[in-house]
């Protein structure tokens, strides 16, 4: 309710002449003269309190009746009917959006999140009608725009709790979507939520339009206690010839008391190892399990904590799997003028992630090319005939080549022509005056403290003229290409200029060349580390679409797409597995967990978020409530101040009544 | 007793009050009193009973004494004497609580009506007329004496209620202030223990004198209809009690009709006459009482021998 003329509220400052009043002539300072009090004394009075008792009446009437009089002058508008009044209301569209993220798991939060949207439903009129929509990271309507309150009441009956984070965005375009196609004056969002504070991001484009109320429903616990496993790692080393795996698990917590327990790490099914921890109040601890020695092929593994009030997050799957390392034919040139491969085979032999195993062949053989993701022309010249057919189909197939010119290297047409050298030695070398940071090879260098690429010299460096369908990565301050790829079917070819040794440039001497030379490598080969696990909502590429993809519930899901590569998101956490087209044996397994930033419980304001994505939610709402009021029915929502000024003079009256009783009293009574 | 006297002229007391003139009023009263006892059957009566006389023709057969008739077998005929000389002395309260004045008149101004008109009354029966007013002693004293008409008037013109009353020391110094016997009507308030009243009034009593108790009280010290609550103050003590007239109202009348009865009941022992009135009601009924009161005291005489 407001008021059209709120000044008028001042007016309850009068409420304190009466009362001041009353103070000051609560002891009447006439006494009534009375000839004498002979019999008054005799009978025991016991008035006072009664007296009191009622002057308070008095004063509570007279104070009541300066509160209505200023109320009715302030004349109040109704502009939210409430409950009696809602039937004057137009019938209004609602959807009743429930968040069913993970961390509705906490406790019996998900379960009071469907009560309080039976009782919106139970809450409708008869020509409301009502859609469910389900929220999480993703948002999905689970019933139409229907006025049958046993769909609904069905639709809740079978809700579960999702495995996806919030997105409050998601939910507000869907359920905008389904008012869209409203036609009714009155829509409404009732969003019940626990109000997580990292599910709303400020989306714009989640903003509910004009005429859309939001109503927000918290479903919130107080000081909520959550231990979880915030992340979990793997670290390798090597013992006695053979690789070991050494599990780290990050546990956080938050709640008003510490937490003491004890983390298991179990693998293949097995618990293997069991460290105890304790964790303060806002603290994280890392705890570290013995390394383990792995058998051939994937491992389950899975770390778990005692279960708490959200149990969906202590727990973390992975997959547990030797290294395999990145596989380079190295073919050197021969002759006066090639480049050393000193460097480079230093620089691929400390690599880890991906580890770099080098070969180092004098031609592309078909075996060699059949174990190899990358084959290495440190100034070799390009294989022509038969081996340069083999290359080029290896590239075809997804391969990659990395060509470091030098002195005496040469290129196919498909990239370009390789030129004389140009001698930079006269003007104190050339170094790279630009680059395209926002390729994957140099992104690294885009932020300085990763090293800077323009401080290596280049004394020498081949003009090479590229073909049309090559792309320039990088460039000398002359002008001359200094990094080039080519693309051939699903490989590629990067080429270098110059050399990778200290005869035509210093490069192997700066910071920039170590990692600059692994993320050639790994690009070139198109180098995809397996990671230890995934998470759900990610996107599973499968490269082979006739494997078949068992969830981890036990049931076969299959992508969406038929063409080639597939690709399947995430929608369960634990350990999916990749089979044979006849289901026998495993090919892949993918550890899947929930996105760990939902763990975090902190809340907003439930206000702060309809301000935020309906901000002109209220105002709206009343303006088209007014527009298709009736002038009738306006005008009953302004008159509500008659009422009030006539409580207030019927309240007057009563008062005047009781005042002057005695007086009325006495004239009467003066003649028994 | 007021309906008693059809076609007695009867003047409200707020009406008499507006006359300035104590003596006017006392025979405004007094006159339209007598005017109105031509139909009473207590016509021709004087105070005194003088003589018998043989009855002659033309006497009115109703002045025939029957009890003489009855022991001599003749027609005997009332004389009463014009003159008696007896004293007639109005004792007026003149205490604080006679103050007071609720809804009509003052009670201190009805009983200065009451006491002129009385005095006047008996001074054209040639009684010799006196007054003293008291509180809890006595303020001022007008011996009794035929010629004190003028002088007992201007005493109770200017009376003015200055004490507490208290009856028994008072009483007592009128009993040795008053040698003579005689007729002696009280106008008080009455506001104490009725055993303190009756053993006041009754040394009046034991010294000889016929007394005549005027209670006087004011119609709302009757009904109570006071609604406000608030304090009242004693007009004489200055006390001031809280009081919810709603809650005691009922028990407040209970006690007052208790009083009258409790006074009526023990002065009537001692053979005195006590008349309650409030302020509302006509004078002339005062001086009814008092001639019928006069009657049966004489009735009551001649039984036992006395006389008034």
């Amino acid at each position: 309710m407001t008021f059209l003329a709120p000044l008028f509220l001042l007016g309850l400052l009068a409420v304190g002449v009466p009362i001041a009043l009353h103070l000051m002539h609560r002891e009447r300072p006439h006494a009534v003269r009375f000839p004498s009090l002979m019999f008054l004394k005799r009978i025991p009075h016991r008035s006072v309190r009664r007296r009191r008792l009622r002057d308070h009446l008095l004063l509570a009437m007279r104070v009541l009746a300066l509160v209505l009089l200023a109320t009715a002058f302030a004349r109040p508008f109704v502009d939210r009917v409430p409950a009696a009044g809602a039937a004057l209301l137009p019938a209004r569209d609602v959807v009743l959006l429930i968040d069913r993220s993970w961390s509705m798991g906490y406790g019996d939060r998900f379960a009071r999140a469907l009560e309080a949207a039976r009782a919106q439903v139970d809450a409708l009129r008869q020509e409301d009608r009502a859609a469910i929509a389900f929220f999480d990271e993703r948002a999905e309507a689970v019933t139409g725009q229907t006025g049958d309150r046993a769909v609904l009441r069905a639709a809740l009956d079978t809700a579960r709790v999702g495995p996806r984070r919030t997105s409050y965005a998601a939910g507000l375009r869907m359920a905008q979507a389904l008012l869209d196609a409203s036609d009714r004056p009155r829509r409404e969002v009732v969003l019940i939520s626990d109000f997580q504070q990292g599910g709303w991001e400020g989306d714009q484009s989640a903003l509910l339009p004009e005429g859309i109320a939001l109503t927000t429903v918290p479903i919130t616990d107080d000081a909520p206690a959550n231990t979880m496993l915030a992340a979990v790692s793997i670290s390798r080393e090597q013992f006695e010839g053979r690789e070991r795996v050494r599990v780290n698990a990050r546990i956080a917590h938050r709640g008003p008391d510490a937490r003491r327990g004890a983390a298991v790490l179990e693998v293949n099914g097995q618990d293997v190892q069991s460290v105890p921890f304790d964790v303060e109040p806002g603290a994280v601890r890392d705890v570290a399990f013995a390394p383990l020695t792995l058998p051939a092929g994937a491992v389950r593994g899975t770390v778990r904590l005692d279960a708490d009030d959200l149990p969906a997050d202590d727990e973390y799957h992975l997959v547990l799997s030797a290294a395999r390392p990145l596989r380079v034919l190295l073919l050197e040139g021969r002759g006066t003028g090639a480049p050393s491969a000193l460097y480079l085979q230093r620089a691929l032999a400390v690599g880890q992630d991906p580890a770099y195993g080098v070969t180092a062949v004098t031609g592309p053989g078909a075996t060699d090319l059949a174990g190899a993701d990358l084959v290495l022309l440190n100034g070799a010249p390009w294989p022509t005939g038969t081996e340069g057919e083999r290359l080029d189909a290896f590239i075809a197939a997804g391969g990659g080549v990395i060509a470091v010119l030098g002195a005496t290297g040469t290129l196919p047409g498909w990239i370009g022509d390789a030129g004389a050298p140009i001698d930079r030695t006269r003007d104190g070398g050339g170094a790279i005056g630009w680059a395209e940071y926002g390729h994957p090879v140099l992104s690294l260098f885009r932020d300085p403290r990763n090293g800077d690429l323009a401080g290596a010299r280049y004394y020498r460096y081949r003009g090479v003229q590229p073909a049309d369908s090559t792309r320039v990565l990088a460039r000398f301050d002359d002008g001359g290409i200094a990094i080039l790829e080519a693309q051939r079917g699903r490989g590629r070819a990067l080429v270098l200029t110059s050399t990778l040794d200290t005869w035509w440039s210093d490069l192997p001497l700066q910071p920039v060349f170590v990692p600059l030379l692994h993320r050639l490598a790994s690009y070139g080969a198109a180098w995809r580390a397996e990671p230890p696990a995934m998470t759900v909502g990610d996107a599973l590429v499968i490269e082979d679409s006739t494997l078949v993809v068992v969830a981890p519930d036990g049931t076969p899901v299959r992508a969406a797409n038929g063409r080639g590569a597939e690709v399947l998101r995430l929608d369960q956490a634990g350990f999916y597995e990749l089979r044979e087209p006849d289901g026998s044996g495993v090919v892949r397994t993918v550890a899947a967990n929930l996105d760990r930033t939902e763990s975090d419980l902190t809340t907003m304001q439930p206000a702060a978020l309809a301000a935020a994505a309906a901000p002109a939610s209220a105002g709206n709402t009343a303006v088209r409530d007014a527009a298709v009021l009736t002038i009738e029915e306006r005008e009953r929502r302004q008159a509500l101040w008659w009422y009030v000024l006539a409580a207030a003079i019927v309240l007057l009256t009563i008062e005047s009544v009781l005042a002057t009783r005695p007086s009325r009293a006495l004239r009467s009574g003066g003649t028994p | 007793m007021a309906r008693a006297l059809p076609g007695a002229r009867f003047v409200d007391p707020a009406v008499l009050q507006r006359i300035d003139d104590l003596e006017l009023v006392a025979k405004t009263v007094v006159d339209g009193f007598i005017n109105g006892l031509h139909r009473s059957p207590y016509l021709g009566l004087s105070l005194d009973f003088a003589e018998h006389r043989a009855y002659m023709p033309g006497d009115d057969i109703r002045r025939i004494d029957w009890r003489l008739y009855a022991r001599t077998d003749r027609y005997h005929v009332k004389e009463f004497e014009a003159d008696t000389n007896a004293n007639f002395v109005v004792l007026l309260d003149v205490s604080g609580s006679m103050v007071y004045q609720g809804t009509g008149i003052a009670k201190l101004d009805y009983a200065r009506m009451l006491a002129g008109s009385l005095a006047y009354f008996a001074s054209r029966q040639r009684d010799r007329v006196g007054l003293v007013t008291f509180d809890d002693d006595v303020v001022d004293y007008v011996p009794p004496s035929a010629k004190h008409l003028e002088i007992l008037l201007h005493t109770l013109e200017r009376a003015a209620p200055r004490r507490p009353g208290s009856l028994v020391p008072s009483m007592r110094k009128i009993v040795e202030l008053l040698g003579r016997r005689g007729i002696v009507v009280l106008i008080s308030d009455l506001y104490e223990e009725p055993e303190s009243v009756a053993d006041a009034v009754r040394a009046l009593r034991y010294a000889g004198n016929d007394v005549i108790v005027f209670h006087l009280l004011d119609p709302t010290e009757l009904t109570f209809p006071f609604d406000a609550a608030q304090s009242f103050e004693d007009l004489e003590t200055g006390e001031r009690i809280p009081v919810v007239p709603d809650e005691l109202r009922e028990r407040y009348r209970e006690m007052v009709e208790a009083h009258v009865s409790a006074l009526r009941t023990l002065l009537r022992a001692d053979r005195i006459d006590y008349a309650m009135f409030d302020t509302s009601q006509p004078l002339d009924h005062a001086l009814f009482h008092l001639l019928s009161e006069r009657e049966r005291l004489q009735r009551a005489g001649r039984r036992t021998g006395g006389s008034a």
